[in-house]
């Protein structure tokens, strides 16, 4: 067991100590956190709790004892990778970028293709293969604005590491600039410099 | 700032800072349940609805907001210090619309074992930042006790009819908030040496900066509902304030504005413990649809001197954003939406 010395420590570094020791640990490992403050035993307790590791808390001699295992299914708490690097299951199918020219799916009625175009998008997520981009433009930009269903879908795609690319013109066209869920705005250099670099693109 | 100057380092003497010292908000609510109400008609805000200040009506062109707040050191040096308590305390006249003008020092320093010179600057910068705001420092109460804690209590004037509270959301309306969030994290992380100088830097200065231009922008757009953040929280002020207007809140993880370095300290577990208390408050009135752990603590971190939260028709949401960036309110940003009805629920995309 690995144990973690906390005593003496002010709040936030045990649980900064605790953090780095789970980071640093396989699947599996029992790690014993040792603290002497109420306060700081109480928010490592918490979160442990949040990111779904069984605690055992025990007290022993004015010593506070917080003792778990790093389940095996432990991903990681959180997602700080997608921000600094694309991740594995992207990776892996990084074959084609989705392109949302329209807010609504087919061409026949609109009332359809929205209701279409609502189950795409709730779909992808469970795609064997997700792509390595969205990118809207025209009445695309629309899926993405705030209040929308499909914005709350492609948020899901987009905490997935599949990146959202929104056409600038676009929304300074439909006013919606400042009322995107999601998306990093994007210019036409780009969005044709991805359509010409011969990945595969899909249009629903 | 005054790094030429040599002055007493001010973080020496706590261990918990800023509204991190706040009591926490469950417990706080329990005092507050039995305590009888005002009863006089003039009496337009109190604390009900968990509003930033008093309103009191003085006639129909007439309104007082009168409020307090202070706080153990935040930072260390005395001069920046006061000039954020000094931000922190007015900014709850500008969170209610109005235009403070008058202000008295609340502080506790104590006699012996810091220079009493770190005082006199606490007061120079609470001076200075009461100056930007048109605000006059009219006197003020000492009393000798260790650690230091400073503040003011502020009186702003408004029109009664324009008084902005947590209950005045409207349906459908936009949220914008002015300054980024992760201040609690950012002076933790600091203290450990954990954040660099540059983002402690730049979140000195959203704590110092006065909510003076986004109170403009509120007032210029007819704005009803909205609040500043400070210690509960981005999640447990939009709490309160969806609670109070009888609505749920879109929060959307993807548009709120962090501080540098606020996202990559809170993975590496630099969550201060008034995040937790805040987590705990809100409970089960918040519904996550995001996974992102870290998000949604840096949501709760609680904040000194933080932002504006008001909601706004779609309508006026560009010419509103435009106008706070002219401000240099840089990070200012939709962030989410007010449901139709509700019950003070937060769901967090």
């Amino acid at each position: 067991m690995k144990v973690i010395d906390c005593k003496g420590l002010l709040c936030p570094k045990p649980l900064i100590e605790t953090r780095k020791a789970i980071k640093n640990a396989s699947a599996g490992d029992s790690i014993r956190v040792e603290l002497d403050n109420d306060t700081s035993c109480k928010n490592v307790l918490q979160f442990l709790k949040d990111n779904g590791i069984d605690a055992k808390q025990m007290d022993e001699r004015g010593l506070l004892i917080v003792d778990f295992t790093v389940p095996s299914n432990f991903t990681s708490v959180t997602k700080a990778e997608d921000y600094c690097e694309i991740p594995t299951q992207v990776q892996a199918n990084s074959g084609y970028i989705i392109i949302l020219d329209s807010n609504v799916m087919g061409d026949g009625d609109d009332a359809l293709g929205e209701i279409l175009m609502k189950g795409f998008l709730n779909t992808i997520p469970e795609l064997d293969m997700l792509p390595s981009e969205i990118i809207c433009y025209n009445g695309g930009v629309k899926l993405a604005q705030i209040g929308a269903d499909t914005a709350q879908a492609l948020l899901k795609i987009n905490s997935l590491g599949v990146k959202i690319s929104v056409c600038g013109t676009c929304v300074d066209f439909f006013g919606i600039k400042n009322m995107l869920a999601v998306g990093e705005i994007s210019n036409m250099l780009y969005i044709a410099g991805k359509l010409a670099s011969g990945t595969k693109t899909v249009r629903p | 700032m005054d790094n030429e100057n040599k002055y007493f380092d001010l973080m020496t003497t706590v261990e918990y800072g800023g509204c991190s010292a706040k009591i926490p908000a469950a417990v706080l609510e329990k005092v507050l349940l039995n305590l009888p109400r005002a009863t006089d008609s003039n009496v337009l805000v109190d604390i009900d609805t968990h509003d930033d200040a008093g309103v009191y009506k003085i006639n129909d062109d007439l309104a007082l907001i009168f409020t307090t707040d202070f706080f153990p050191p935040i930072c260390s040096n005395p001069f920046e210090f006061g000039e954020i308590a000094a931000a922190n305390s007015i900014s709850d006249v500008y969170a209610m619309g109005g235009e403070p003008f008058m202000a008295l020092n609340i502080a506790m320093f104590p006699s012996k074992g810091i220079p009493i010179e770190a005082y006199a600057q606490i007061l120079e910068g609470a001076a200075s930042t009461a100056k930007k705001a048109n605000t006059i420092i009219l006197g003020g109460h000492t009393i000798d006790d260790n650690p230091p804690k400073f503040g003011l209590a502020v009186i702003g004037r408004v029109k009664p009819s324009e008084v902005i509270t947590n209950a005045g959301l409207k349906p459908n309306q936009l949220l914008i908030l002015t300054k980024p969030i992760g201040s609690g994290i950012i002076t933790a992380a600091k203290r450990m040496g954990l954040a660099s100088n540059k983002a402690y830097t730049e979140t000195l200065e959203w704590m110092k900066t006065l909510n003076d231009k986004g109170a403009e922008v509120m007032r210029k757009f007819r704005v009803t509902g909205g609040t500043d953040i400070t210690g509960f929280g981005l999640f447990g002020h939009a709490h309160k304030m969806a609670k109070a207007s009888n609505v749920d809140i879109d929060i959307y993880s993807a548009r709120v504005p962090f501080l540098p370095e606020a996202y990559k300290l809170a993975e590496e577990g630099c969550i201060p413990g008034a995040g937790f208390r805040n987590e705990e408050y809100i409970g089960d009135n918040l519904h996550l649809y995001s996974n992102d752990y870290n998000c949604k603590m840096i949501c709760f971190d609680a904040q000194t001197s933080g932002g504006l939260l008001f909601g706004i028709d779609a309508e006026h949401v560009d010419s509103a954003i435009n106008m706070l960036k002219s401000f240099g309110l840089s990070y200012s940003a939709v962030i989410g939406k007010v449901s139709p009805n509700g019950t003070g629920q937060i769901n967090f995309y």
